[in-house]
């Protein structure tokens, strides 16, 4: 039996040897598995029976499991086969000694995987050692199981290296015991010094000349025993040309003992098991990434690690779902309460998802200090602002910032006349982000934001307003205008816009006037709100117009009538506000005549009682007509000529007479 | 029937085997029975004829002890092969997890396969089950008997075999291919545990 002597000869491999040495005398670190890492023949499987060797001298009665993944799969398979896998595991988990060689081979036995992974774990746990040797290192090996090689990672590596011949001398004459004589003192110096691969070859080789000498009357030379043991030298000779290298002879020990009836059952429940452990591993494999990643973001994982320890009765992933819900809302309500009220940053209620509860009232805590934030008024949708080539600049500018595609500059600063949409366009825009998840979407207009910040004289009142608008998701500001001149509130927003823009949070302004032509912005904030993009919102065009009319007489009689959605369109209107007045009166008037709304009664009413206040609006509106009032063709045909899109003489014209 | 029941941690496989009369569905079950130790089988239910023959199902269950956690259970079932037998086949058939068509490689046997195969699709489809959807292994058996006698493999598989599902060769009084069937309709159904939804 090998002792830890032969190792300690050899400089390289002294560290493996103690560290074999403390696993054997349970002053090691059982907590990781040992994992002995060597060429072939570089003396892996001698330091593990030397282990048990030594475990045994000096406990006796010490269960000491020392196991080939081939005898491995074959207890297991028998294990199964008569219903004692778990007994198996058991037997495993508390011997005293686990020795694994030829880790490699594992991979050959897929349904002994999970078994093996077990067993680190629950050895681990009872604080019992685990060894195992390998040729190859554990992050090279393949075909072994994800989980099984992460146990493996974490245990800790000792490399034997080959015995220089000195060590090998030794060791050869060791392995001659109690018959030193039985060859020359210098054909086993000789023997040492061939350049053999592994020592398993040089003590192959010694066995062969002991069994020559013992038949030769003639002691052997140096020179004669590497002849006949054909010594890497001159095996090393090359093969005669076109010949190919002769088949290895086959190894009578490798051989299978001789035939047996073969296990059937044994081999079906086996590939059963298999099949089911890559199953359950499978659910384990991701529990195990879900703690590690949540742990990782710096929450506890109870719930999960209390699956875990179930020993997976179902599927997770619903648990693994419901947990990163939990999780993912508690890092947010930690991030929030955090800015309300910075004492309770890295408060340990933040870092349990299973307190959730507990965590929604503290941060509830937390924003009544601060006070709440003007959320975006939730009968405006995005998607209900018709679109026409008047906005429809603004509107794509508002889906790329939707769309995070990087083109979407914030901040974003609309501007446009009174009524052609602007606040339907902000409020619109924060519901499309709170829709999407971005929250709290702060939404409010200019006025209410100088008043705010006008309250707050007292610096601690002020740090905790600032703190109130810093962790929100998203700032819509309208009537931007109306901060003109109000140099504290610019000074506000300026650091405000700066914070959020750090945290690439979206940003939208919306001003009746454009940037240059508001002259009293402080420098800063002008710089600021130019560094994103600027868009106009202009009067709705005929596109709009018409689409604005149809969705005003969808509830009335007229909702088919497209002749009067046509005509109401094509009238004057400088906003969607004088869109829609249009509109009432012409439904009024038809309401009050209890008549169906229809073009006749819509002239009557825009054009023959008010054509004053009509001609009026045609002038003021960017729809220039010619003012010319024509005879109709009937009773109540249009009086007015209109010319439309006529910003140069030979653009025109289309004329038409109604 | 739930492949997988996570209240009580069973994994219960209905199997049946699937084939015209005197194609050896009830050879493979007597060898299954006859190599798996007597602590983990049920014990086999044949009704038969005087004649042998299979007058109702046979019935071998299999107890493949606790694997993960869960404790597992095969349950294997063959239906009559003669064509008046229908009901019997589609009760049998109810609720099963996997399929392995036992096709009687003689040549002379060649429609009763054909025949059988498209009952199999028809009871199926009456139970609202795709064949496609179905984890289903095809058994040439017989394949032991004299070349001039039967149909090779290859040629089996181009008659029955176009959804390319796994085919193997057979002799089941001798046990040849019986576990590799198993196993491989084992495999399939298995294979779906984590696509089922649980079984509360």
């Amino acid at each position: 039996m090998s002792d830890f002597e032969t190792f300690v000869l050899e400089p390289a491999n002294r560290a493996a040897a103690a560290a074999a040495r403390a696993m054997a005398d349970g002053t090691g670190l059982p907590d990781r598995p040992l994992i002995v890492l060597g060429g072939a023949g570089t003396g892996k499987t001698e330091l593990l029976q030397a282990m048990a060797s030594r475990l045994r001298d000096r406990h006796p009665s010490a269960v000491i499991e020392l196991l080939s993944p081939d005898l491995l799969a074959e207890r297991y398979r028998g294990a199964l086969a008569q219903g004692r896998g778990d007994a198996l595991r058991a037997e495993l988990a508390a011997a005293d000694l686990v020795l694994i060689d030829d880790l490699e081979q594992l991979a050959r036995h897929r349904e002994c995987h999970g078994l093996v992974a077990d067993l680190l774990d629950g050895r681990r746990l009872a604080g019992r050692g685990t060894v195992l040797a390998t040729a190859i290192p554990v992050e090279q090996q393949s075909g072994l199981d994800a989980r099984l090689l992460r146990r493996l990672a974490d245990g800790t590596t000792v490399s034997l290296a080959l015995p220089g011949p000195a060590a090998r001398a030794e060791i050869l004459l060791r392995r001659l015991g109690d018959h030193p004589d039985a060859l020359p003192g210098d054909v086993v110096r000789a023997l040492a010094a061939a350049d053999f691969p592994s020592m398993r070859d040089h003590t192959g080789a010694l066995s062969r000349l002991v069994a020559f000498q013992e038949a030769s009357a003639v002691p052997l030379s140096p020179a004669d025993a590497m002849l006949l043991i054909g010594a890497p030298a001159l095996r090393a000779a090359p093969e005669p040309a076109g010949e190919p290298a002769p088949e290895p002879a086959p190894d009578p020990a490798a051989s299978p003992a001789g035939p047996e009836a073969p296990d059937e059952f044994g081999a079906f429940l086996s590939e059963v098991a298999a099949t089911v452990s890559e199953q359950v591993d499978r659910w384990r494999r991701s529990l195990e990434e879900a703690v590690q990643r949540w742990r990782e973001a710096g929450l506890r994982t109870g719930r999960l690690d209390a699956l875990l320890q179930e020993d997976l009765t179902a599927n997770p992933e619903p648990a693994l779902e419901a947990f990163a819900a939990d999780a993912e809302e508690l890092l947010a309500l930690a991030r929030e309460a955090a800015v309300h009220a910075p004492d309770l940053a890295g408060a340990e209620l933040f870092r349990d998802p299973d307190q959730l509860s507990a965590a929604r009232a503290l941060c509830e805590d937390a924003r009544s200090r601060t006070g709440p934030i003007i959320a975006p008024l939730t009968q405006y949708r995005l998607e209900e602002l018709a679109e026409g080539a008047s906005n429809r600049a603004a509107l794509r500018a508002a889906r790329e910032l939707l769309a995070e595609t990087g083109e979407g500059r914030s901040p974003l600063v609309v501007w446009g006349g009174p009524g052609v949409g602007k606040s339907h366009f902000l409020h619109g825009f924060g519901n499309a982000l709170a829709a999407r998840g971005v929250g709290p979407v702060a939404c409010l207009g200019g006025q209410a934001f100088v008043a705010e910040v006008s309250a707050r004289t007292d610096a601690d009142d002020l740090a905790g307003w600032r703190r109130r608008y810093r962790w929100v998701g998203a700032l819509l500001l309208d009537d931007l205008h109306l901060l003109s001149g109000e140099a504290r509130a610019q000074e506000e927003l300026a650091l405000l816009i700066e914070e959020l823009q750090e945290g690439r949070r979206p940003m939208v302004f919306a001003s009746a006037r454009e940037l240059a032509e508001l002259r009293a912005l402080d420098p800063p904030l002008r710089a600021l709100l130019e560094s994103g993009r600027t868009v106009e919102l202009g009067p709705p065009d005929r596109e709009v117009r018409l689409a604005v009319v149809k969705r005003l007489l969808s509830g009335s009689a007229a909702s088919q009538d497209a002749a009067l959605a046509d005509y109401l369109a094509g009238r004057p209107a400088d906003s969607v506000r004088a869109v829609q007045g249009l509109v009432a009166r012409v439904l009024d008037e038809a309401a009050a005549q209890r008549v169906v709304p229809s073009p006749t009664l819509a002239r009557e009413v825009l054009e023959v009682r008010d054509p004053v206040a009509g001609a009026a609006a045609r002038v003021s509106g960017p729809v220039r007509t010619s003012g010319i009032h024509a005879p109709g063709m009937g009773l109540l045909r249009s009086r007015e000529k209109m010319i439309e899109e006529w910003p140069v003489l030979a653009d025109r014209l289309m004329l038409e007479l109604r | 029937m739930p492949l997988v029941n996570f209240t009580t941690r069973e994994i219960t496989c209905k199997l049946v085997y699937y084939g015209p009369g005197r194609c050896g569905k009830t050879t493979n079950l007597l060898y299954i029975h006859g190599r798996v130790p007597e602590n983990r089988r049920g014990m086999m239910v044949s009704l038969a004829t005087q004649s042998d023959r299979t007058l109702f199902f046979d019935f071998l269950p299999l107890e493949l002890g606790v694997i993960s956690g869960f404790t597992t259970r095969f349950q294997l079932y063959t239906v009559p092969g003669q064509v008046y037998y229908n009901a019997t086949r589609r009760l049998v058939l109810q609720g099963a997890d996997g399929v392995v068509f036992v096709v009687d490689s003689q040549a002379r046997r060649f429609d009763d396969n054909l025949e059988s195969f498209q009952n199999l699709q028809e009871n199926l489809l009456d139970q609202g089950v795709d064949i496609r959807q179905m984890p289903i292994v095809l058994q040439y058996n017989k394949q032991d008997l004299p070349p001039d006698l039967i149909l090779a493999p290859a040629e089996l598989d181009d008659a029955f075999n176009f959804r390319g599902v796994p085919s193997l060769p057979a002799d089941a009084l001798h046990g040849s291919g019986v576990f590799e069937t198993l196993k491989a309709l084992s495999g399939l159904v298995l294979q779906r545990l984590a696509a089922r939804p649980a079984a509360s």
